[in-house]
């Protein structure tokens, strides 16, 4: 449900990022809002986890995860990375183990014998949990060296690295998210009522 | 840009296809992990049904054999003194001897006695009543009272039960196993002894019958019977030791599981 919305603000600052919107203004506080969205990112996608979880000490991880993860990215954002001086990366590593890990939690849950009938391939976020999976796994090491690829003399060759590595990733992420649409089967329910 | 930048680059490069690759594998483990557990399941669900039809199978041919053996004890038996006794009452004149009336009535009790002897009989075949041990013996008992075979039985104190269906199952092993020997073996003793060892149930059966080369068995796959007594076997995770040699009898020791997970 709040899905849609979530990824139509996705669109608003991946546009206003590659530069087509807002050009001036972005540039200035372009750390600031990546820093704010990627935060407001993995709180998402954590209540998202939370919401499919179906054992009640998942649930707890993530109840627990989310105020502590909002803490430490307020406190990181102030008193170390700073909001608008470079990219939340400590915090942002942060979170992506516990996306990691909140994935790993529920494809332990998929495997369990009260599971198994389901078939995992038609679960729509058996497909969410894959891409978050592949997207976060094969981004760790870009961002953890985020400072050092774009501040080194290197610049060119580590942002066009970065750009590939996480664009390759993205199309991953998007492609993993179209087929879970595709699979959601309130869409099909929607798309099979007469309009009204 | 020096060689060492270009090092480093390629290692970032690397290490993040190594980390998708790392949760593609992860994806792959839990696919097949499921698949397993499906398929797994699907065999335990397989051996069940195979155990249920075993179990069915097993009880029909007790039924069949119950009926035979009725069927046979009427015919052979009540039907012949019932015979006996109308003779003797067509020989009857206006005047009966006190003998003749005598020998008509110890017919007519023995006819009594017999029909009341395999009603209780029949009442005491239930398996799920009387237990695997008693079936047994009585089996042993009835086979004894032929007269052409003398008969051992031997239950160890510490036996435990198994589960009735099992139960059903062993009991026909058993009797096939019997009826094997009654009409290949030759044999003049047949002898049972059902114990205990750890975990497991162990029933022997032996003869002192012509034995046969146990190669042959392997060889042809003959011996529809035998056959037969491993493939119920299988439907109680029990295993069939087959012992024998020509002129020395057989032995046949069955080793049951009595903890099953099967059903």
């Amino acid at each position: 449900m709040y899905f849609i919305p979530f990824l139509f603000l996705t669109v608003v600052i991946e546009i206003t990022g590659s530069g087509w919107l807002f050009t001036d203004w972005f540039s200035i506080y372009r750390y600031a809002i990546y820093n704010i969205f990627t935060t407001i990112e993995f709180i998402f996608y954590s209540l998202v986890f939370y919401s499919q979880f179906r054992k009640a000490y998942f649930k707890k991880i993530v109840v627990l995860f989310i105020p502590v993860f909002t803490l430490l990215v307020i406190a990181n954002l102030t008193f170390l990375q700073g909001l608008n001086k470079t990219f939340h990366t400590y915090t942002f590593l942060l979170g992506s183990f516990f996306i990691v890990v909140f994935c790993c939690c529920f494809f332990y849950e998929s495997v369990l014998p009260e599971r198994i009938d389901e078939q995992l391939s038609k679960q729509p976020f058996f497909w969410i949990s894959s891409g978050l999976l592949i997207y976060y796994l094969g981004s760790v090491i870009i961002n953890a060296l985020f400072d050092y690829l774009t501040t080194n003399d290197m610049k060119i060759e580590g942002v066009r690295i970065y750009g590939i590595i996480n664009n390759s990733l993205n199309v991953i992420l998007y492609t993993s998210f179209i087929i879970s649409f595709f699979l959601c089967p309130d869409n099909k329910k929607i798309s099979s009522l007469p309009s009204l | 840009m020096p060689r060492q930048q270009e090092d480093i680059l390629i290692t970032i490069v690397v290490a993040s296809v190594f980390f998708v690759l790392l949760g593609s594998f992860l994806l792959l483990i839990v696919f097949v992990f499921l698949r397993r557990q499906r398929k797994n399941r699907e065999e335990k669900e397989e051996m069940k049904n195979r155990f249920e039809r075993t179990l069915l199978k097993t009880q029909l041919e007790i039924q069949e054999q119950a009926f035979s053996y009725i069927s046979q004890e009427i015919h052979d038996n009540i039907g012949q003194i019932l015979s006996l006794v109308r003779l003797n009452l067509n020989t009857f004149d206006t005047v009966v001897s006190e003998e003749k009336l005598n020998q008509t009535d110890e017919l007519l009790g023995k006819a009594i006695k017999d029909l009341r002897d395999l009603s209780h009989n029949l009442q005491k075949n239930r398996i799920y009543d009387i237990g695997i041990v008693e079936s047994i013996r009585q089996l042993l008992i009835s086979i004894e009272k032929t007269g052409q075979y003398q008969t051992s039985f031997l239950a160890s104190d510490n036996f435990h039960i198994l589960d009735p269906s099992t139960d059903i199952i062993l009991y026909r092993m058993i009797q096939e196993i019997i009826n094997n020997i009654i009409k290949h073996a030759s044999a003049s003793t047949i002898d049972v002894e059902i114990k205990n060892e750890q975990d497991t149930t162990i029933i022997r059966i032996s003869d002192n019958g012509v034995g046969f080369d146990t190669r042959l068995l392997q060889q042809e796959r003959s011996g529809i019977g035998l056959q037969n007594i491993i493939n119920r076997a299988k439907t109680i995770d029990a295993s069939v030791d087959v012992k024998s040699e020509p002129g020395n009898g057989t032995t046949i020791t069955l080793n049951i599981n009595p903890k099953s997970s099967l059903i």
